[in-house]
């Protein structure tokens, strides 16, 4: 090692450049090594027959059986060819034209009726769908806004406040929009009343109320829940069947008067 | 007692004043004119008008003040910005022939001379009472002077 006279013992820097020597060297010789004795090579090119080999496998093994065994087995394919003796010609008997004709009439329906050509399996989606309205109802219910309050005393996460709302997303990304097309074309373009009002809108309670103040049910959290089925009717209270029985008689245009509960 | 020059009653020239910028600068040779997209900072005070964006413009680009269009500004939400597009064209000849001619009314550039609107729908209606060439006639002999 190079040692620094001026200074006592040894510098970081100098020591640093040794070693990264040493290393490269060390290195050009692995890859010289390599090379010379065609390591390489001989791995990629055993590396290429594979799949080839793969496809021919059963070729092989056939006829390495084959060798092995001395005899040609039943099931070769090669001895498979046609019986002769089974081709007849279609002008021979009486029986064999009605046989033939009424194959050739179902022929005819058959080739008006379309079928389809069944060369692959065709993906069937019933159990999926049933599975994916599942899923959905569930997730919707998890997302809701009160399960979401609900857990959030659970979490040890801190609470992110997103500043974008959803509804307000779309008026901006939309407003955005215009703006770009408009100044690349240098056209003012007409926005319809209700269009504006959209961008401009703020989020209100009036649309978002439903989100914030609504109650979603825990049904879809079940492990029995089934989406297509009708969800279950309230219990009919006894005050609302009283209601309904006064305000039964008709008005004079046949409208049923009803008793208005505030 | 002493008249505070801010409060001129006389003074259009408010007393901040208006900074025009462009944007999006793209010389048209097809057209023979430069256009942009403008935005004017006017704070405390109301939209800049057209005349005096146009002269700032001309001011900018060095070119006379009829050759320079601008049009389509919209006030943002608030106020204090305003943006908008101006075409500036390479001469006054190019200007009369490429420009709409609503723009060229607005410059100045351009007379359209209409009648009444009353007038226009009295001759309308007289003509509905004629047919063929008798039509004809009543057209020429009521066309407008």
């Amino acid at each position: 090692m190079v040692e620094d006279q001026k200074q006592e013992g040894l510098s970081l820097l100098e020591l640093k450049n040794q070693s990264f020597l040493t290393y490269m060297a060390n290195l050009v010789y692995l890859t010289l090594r390599k090379l010379k004795d065609r390591l390489v090579e001989a791995r990629v090119v055993l590396e290429r027959i594979r799949p080839l080999e793969d496809k021919l496998k059963y070729q092989i093994d056939k006829h390495v059986k084959t060798a092995a065994d001395g005899v040609v087995s039943a099931d070769d394919t090669l001895r498979l060819t046609g019986n002769l003796d089974n081709i007849v010609s279609s002008s021979d008997d009486d029986e064999e034209k009605e046989v033939t004709s009424k194959v050739k009439k179902t022929d005819d329906e058959e080739q008006k009726i379309y079928k389809i050509p069944k060369i692959t399996q065709a993906h069937y989606d019933g159990e999926a769908k049933k599975n994916e309205a599942k899923e959905k109802a569930r997730r919707r219910t998890l997302n809701s806004s009160m399960l979401r309050d609900a857990l959030l005393e659970h979490t040890e996460d801190p609470e992110v406040v997103y500043n974008n709302d959803v509804l307000k997303q779309r008026a901006i990304k939309k407003r955005r929009e215009l703006e770009v097309f408009e100044e690349e074309n240098m056209i003012r373009k007409v926005v319809s009343r209700r269009d504006k009002a959209a961008m401009r809108q703020m989020t209100t309670l009036g649309t978002m109320g439903s989100e914030i103040l609504g109650f979603n049910t825990m049904d879809a959290l079940q492990h029995d829940y089934d989406p297509s089925a009708p969800a279950a009717k309230r219990q009919k209270t006894g005050k609302s069947s009283k209601s309904k029985g006064k305000g039964k008689f008709k008005g004079k245009k046949g409208f049923k008067k009803q008793k208005h509960r505030f | 007692f002493c008249v505070d020059p801010k409060h001129e009653i006389m003074g259009k020239e408010s007393e901040t004043t208006a900074t025009v910028r462009t944007r999006k600068f793209l010389t048209n040779r097809l057209l023979n004119r430069k256009q942009m997209v403008v935005d004017v900072l006017h704070p405390d005070r109301a939209t800049v008008p057209k005349s005096e964006i146009k002269e700032k413009l001309a001011k900018m680009y060095k070119t006379t003040g009829d050759v320079v269009f601008c049009f389509g500004f919209r006030t943002a939400f608030g106020g204090g910005k305003s943006t908008g597009f101006a075409l500036i064209y390479d001469t006054l000849d190019y200007a009369k022939k490429i420009e709409p001619k609503y723009r060229l009314v607005r410059q100045g550039l351009l007379e359209v001379k209409k009648t009444a609107r009353k007038q226009r729908k009295e001759r309308k209606n007289r003509m509905k009472k004629a047919r063929g060439t008798a039509k004809a006639k009543l057209a020429a002999a009521t066309k407008k002077e």
